[in-house]
């Protein structure tokens, strides 16, 4: 096992260092790279000053050595808009996202994952196939599509839920959280379901292909030879065998919606890091730009490591410590 | 090719989706012949007569069947020409990543070892971060217009293209026809491209048409968060973005048609993406 | 001593629909099996013998579907019972050995908990007598220390063992037929040898009818009592296993004998029968004439299944006729 991990931890670590690698690219040798650090509108002495500080005259690989040293003390370069630094006005907004991704997660299994066993193990029956067109069909939408169509049906048409914004904050097991007020779940609710829209369909998809996979395999075979109920079979044996590829898609997921959560948020005016990020491309803020994509590739990292180690508990043909 | 076509059309939902996307791309080639007016001449433009609500008359008794956005441009023409823009976004978009997918594909499949080991890390590098991701960054890191979209897309899909001709031209490279070519002497890149390439192009067929979808809904997200195409080519997506504004004032027209002609677009070359890749799985139950 | 008929499958066919047309890979079958007796199913690939097993379990899905026939289980026709009556009859009256016990086997299940699965589907008596009796069914087999090999994953077992395991969920709830498809297929010959013993003596011990389905005469020629050659989805031969054996009426027959590698024989070529089984399926007339070296015009009607000496059949205008010897020299 700890073999596995440390594997895994190495292997995350390069992914990291390749990233890192890619933002010094970014600001350094892609345009000016004093704009890409200081406003440019500054006066003369100010820009020669910064210039000066950061080491901007040095050479590469000096520049390349302070750029790491800086990012290992968290130091991303400041925001040009508020002058904060960059990382921290991410960590600050990335709460709200993370309530917005747990809340469109668990729509999205809850619904997603037993439609789908349903779909995939019933395709031809009328619900089997509505499932299966429905999935695909929001599939094709854009994200910012379905949120508008939700906003003109739910908040506009029908006023029964608010246009956009986070709710009140409240405590959840001692976590500050607007999912423990009902004023925050009535504002959460159209956000996560559009941000569930693509894993949901993305379950449904999987789970059935995935019963389906299995329904025509050769063990599932010989359970029914055995003679063991339609039940059992379902909700052992195939669950079973779905459970790691799920898994690993959850982790997936969890990762794209993070990223997903982008368009969402500014559609919904949500307070995240997402939202954050779309105004820093808008306008031009460099260091929070390379920060959220650190930030968001080391998240990757981190439930992609995750999820393997899970699935190579689950599974016990996946041999940890390299013996039998 | 005529059986082939046979077989897509047995599903009505395929084949309703081969005539509305054959309408689209109609409307698209001819749409300077279609559309009341340039939507890009401004001289024609006239504020006076924005947001009007659809079928209201204009100045000179042309009806906008699909009202006018805030500029006073004819909806129904912006449309047409935010058509165009989409499939032409896609159309190159696409066709770039797939040249650059193939190339990847076939010399990490022919070649084998590490360069293979190299260029498919690589993809799946890419294909490990989401296309919306990707294509933020790029324009993030390079600024927004056309040329910049269009980078930031072929980088969000070249991976995918890669990555399935791999997997078949890798069974197919094992085959003893490229080991005859290659006793024969045929130079590699001959090899690559004639014998290899077709007998493997099968499942990409399926990803190309995917992928357009893709690059399409890519890029009307781009677009409607307001770092793709500029405003002097207005694409569906910034259409229906600069109509969301006037939604809360009731004038839903603004974002609407451009919304449901942007749906009709993803949905008919969806259902066709979907009806190949069934045709391409035999053994799976029609 | 007439013995008991357990099993009776009359004019079994069974059809897939495919984008292509009807095929039938089952094309009215009939066979018996006895109580303690083994009955071969011998055919290549494409001949329908594993297809007609699974008719009999009620195990074939869509495309595919029994079209016609009777498949009797001492009495009852199972083509009668619902989903559910089937069910209960699936390893409880009739059990079924797969031929990869890899993939047969859940490899995410321990064998004990796949084991007890198998008995509490049919018979509640309660977990730790399930437990009891699994083990025992494992001893009966032949694999050692039965009580930890139950907390284990099919991976740890070698193939041969996982065989075994399979057999033994087999013989779990006594059976009355056992329908074993290619179970020794891809194991060392020595592995083989002694599952074939094993079948025999637990035959001998509890009287099951089993039907052993394969491609390879020579694995049954010491095993089975009756013998059923299938080609291209009908019966072309079918009788005591000696009279098959050392009495070939069919020239498909004659040609798998002649191709088995014979023990005192000289150094030859192989005699091989040529061609493939091809398009066979579509044929009206004689499946086998395109192959045959005896073909003649009256094969372009189907041949009926005639009787040439007591309980031997075979289905060929010039059944009987034909020796051994000269069937090898016409397939050399």
């Amino acid at each position: 096992m700890a073999i596995y991990a440390l594997k895994r931890i190495s292997q995350g670590l390069v992914l990291i260092w390749l990233m890192s690698l890619v933002a010094f690219i970014a600001i350094y040798a892609l345009g000016n790279p004093i704009t890409a650090l200081v406003n440019p509108n500054s006066p003369a002495e100010v820009i020669e000053r910064v210039t000066r500080e950061l080491g901007l005259d040095l050479p590469f690989h000096d520049q390349y050595l302070r750029f790491i040293s800086n990012l290992l003390h968290g130091d991303f370069g400041q925001s040009y808009i508020t002058s904060q630094p960059a990382l921290g006005l991410i960590l600050e907004r990335f709460p709200a996202t993370l309530e917005l991704t747990l809340a469109a997660m668990t729509i999205a299994a809850a619904i997603g994952l037993p439609l789908g066993l349903y779909a995939g193990y019933r395709p031809r029956s009328p619900g089997g196939r509505l499932v299966g067109g429905l999935s695909m069909f929001l599939l094709s939408l854009p994200s910012f599509w379905t949120a508008l169509a939700l906003i003109i049906v739910f908040a506009i048409q029908a006023r029964l839920l608010p246009t956009g914004g986070r709710g009140q904050v409240g405590l959840l097991f001692g976590v500050p959280t607007s999912l423990a007020t009902v004023d925050g779940l009535r504002h959460v609710l159209l956000p996560a379901i559009n941000l569930s829209v693509f894993p949901m369909a993305l379950f449904v998809r999987l789970t059935a292909s995935g019963v389906q996979e299995a329904m025509n395999s050769t063990f599932i075979r010989f359970a029914r030879a055995k003679g063991l109920t339609v039940r059992r079979i379902l909700f052992v044996y195939v669950l079973r065998n779905i459970l790691v590829p799920v898994i690993t898609v959850i982790g997936i997921v969890f990762g794209v919606l993070l990223a997903f959560a982008v368009v969402t948020e500014t559609i919904f005016s949500w307070p995240g890091s997402g939202w954050l990020i779309i105004d820093s491309i808008r306008s031009s803020d460099r260091p929070v730009v390379i920060a959220y994509l650190m930030f968001t590739v080391t998240i990757f990292i981190v439930v992609n490591f995750t999820v393997d180690i899970v699935c190579a508990l689950l599974d016990p043909r996946i041999s940890l410590a390299g013996g039998k | 090719m005529a059986a082939y076509l046979k077989r897509f059309l047995a599903r009505p939902v395929a084949a309703f989706g081969l005539v509305v996307l054959a309408l689209l791309v109609l409307a698209a080639v001819f749409a300077p012949q279609l559309a009341y007016q340039d939507p890009y001449d401004l001289a024609k433009v006239d504020i006076l007569s924005s947001r009007l609500a659809p079928g209201t008359p204009s100045v000179d008794g042309y009806v906008h069947w699909m009202g006018t956005d805030d500029q006073g441009r004819d909806l129904f023409s912006a449309v047409l020409y935010g058509l165009r823009v989409s499939f032409l976004v896609a159309a190159i978009a696409t066709s770039i990543a797939l040249v650059i997918g193939v190339v990847a594909a076939l010399a990490a499949s022919y070649f084998g070892g590490k360069v293979d080991a190299t260029l498919m890390r690589l993809a799946d590098l890419q294909l490990a971060f989401p296309s919306v991701l990707t294509a933020l960054v790029l324009v993030a890191l390079l600024g927004s217009g056309l040329e910049k979209v269009i980078i930031a897309i072929t980088a969000a899909q070249w991976a995918y293209f890669a990555r399935t001709l791999r997997s078949a031209a890798v069974v197919e490279r094992a085959k003893e026809y490229i080991d005859a070519a290659r006793i024969m002497k045929f130079l590699s890149l001959r090899i690559m491209f004639r014998h290899l390439l077709p007998n493997s192009i099968a499942p990409l067929t399926v990803v190309i048409v995917v992928e357009i979808a893709s690059a399409i809904a890519l890029e009307a997200t781009l677009s409607f968060l307001g770092v793709g195409l500029p405003i002097t080519e207005p694409s569906l997506g910034l259409l229906i973005s600069n109509g969301y504004a006037y939604m809360l004032a009731q004038q839903y027209w603004l974002s609407v048609y451009p919304g449901i002609v942007l749906l009709l677009l993803l949905l008919s070359v969806n259902v066709i993406g979907e009806r190949m890749r069934q045709l391409n799985s035999p053994w799976v139950e029609q | 001593m007439k013995q008991d008929i357990v099993l009776s499958v009359e004019a079994l066919t069974t059809e897939f629909k495919t984008e292509r047309g009807t095929m039938r890979a089952v094309d009215a079958v009939s066979l018996q099996v006895r109580r303690g007796e083994i009955l071969a199913i011998v055919g290549e690939r494409g001949s329908g013998k594993s297809v007609t097993g699974y008719s009999i379990m009620g195990l074939i899905d869509r495309p595919g579907a029994i079209a016609a026939g009777r498949i009797m289980l001492n009495g009852i026709d199972l083509r009668s019972l619902s989903e559910e009556g089937m069910r209960q009859v699936r390893g409880h009256r009739i059990a079924m050995v797969f031929q990869d016990p890899m993939s047969a086997l859940h490899p995410m299940m321990t064998v004990g908990a796949q084991m007890v699965d198998a008995v509490l589907a049919h018979r509640p008596i309660g977990r730790r007598r399930a437990r009891e009796e699994a083990c025992q069914a494992l001893a009966r087999v032949g694999i050692p220390s039965p009580q930890d090999r139950m907390g284990a994953y099919p991976h740890h077992f070698s193939g041969g063992m996982r065989q075994r395991v399979s057999i033994a969920i087999a013989l779990l709830n006594k059976p009355e037929v056992i329908i074993a498809d290619e179970p020794t297929t891809g194991l060392d010959v020595t592995i083989q040898a002694q599952i074939l013993h094993e079948i025999q003596k637990l035959v001998a011990e509890t009287g099951t009818a089993v039907i052993w389905i394969t491609h390879d005469l020579s694995v049954v020629a010491g095993l089975a009592d009756r013998a059923v050659v299938m080609y291209a989805g009908r019966v072309v031969e079918e009788g005591s296993i000696a009279a098959v054996i050392d009495r070939s009426a069919h020239p498909y027959t004659a040609g798998l004998l002649a191709a088995v590698p014979h023990r005192n024989r000289d150094a030859r070529n192989l005699p091989q029968i040529p061609g493939s089984i091809g398009n066979a399926h579509a044929i009206a007339g004689c499946r086998f004439a395109p192959r045959c070296q005896f073909a003649r015009p009256a094969c372009e009607s189907r041949p009926a299944l005639d009787e040439i000496a007591p309980g031997h059949r075979a289905a060929c205008v010039i059944a009987g006729r034909l020796t051994r010897q000269f069937a090898e020299v016409a397939y050399a």
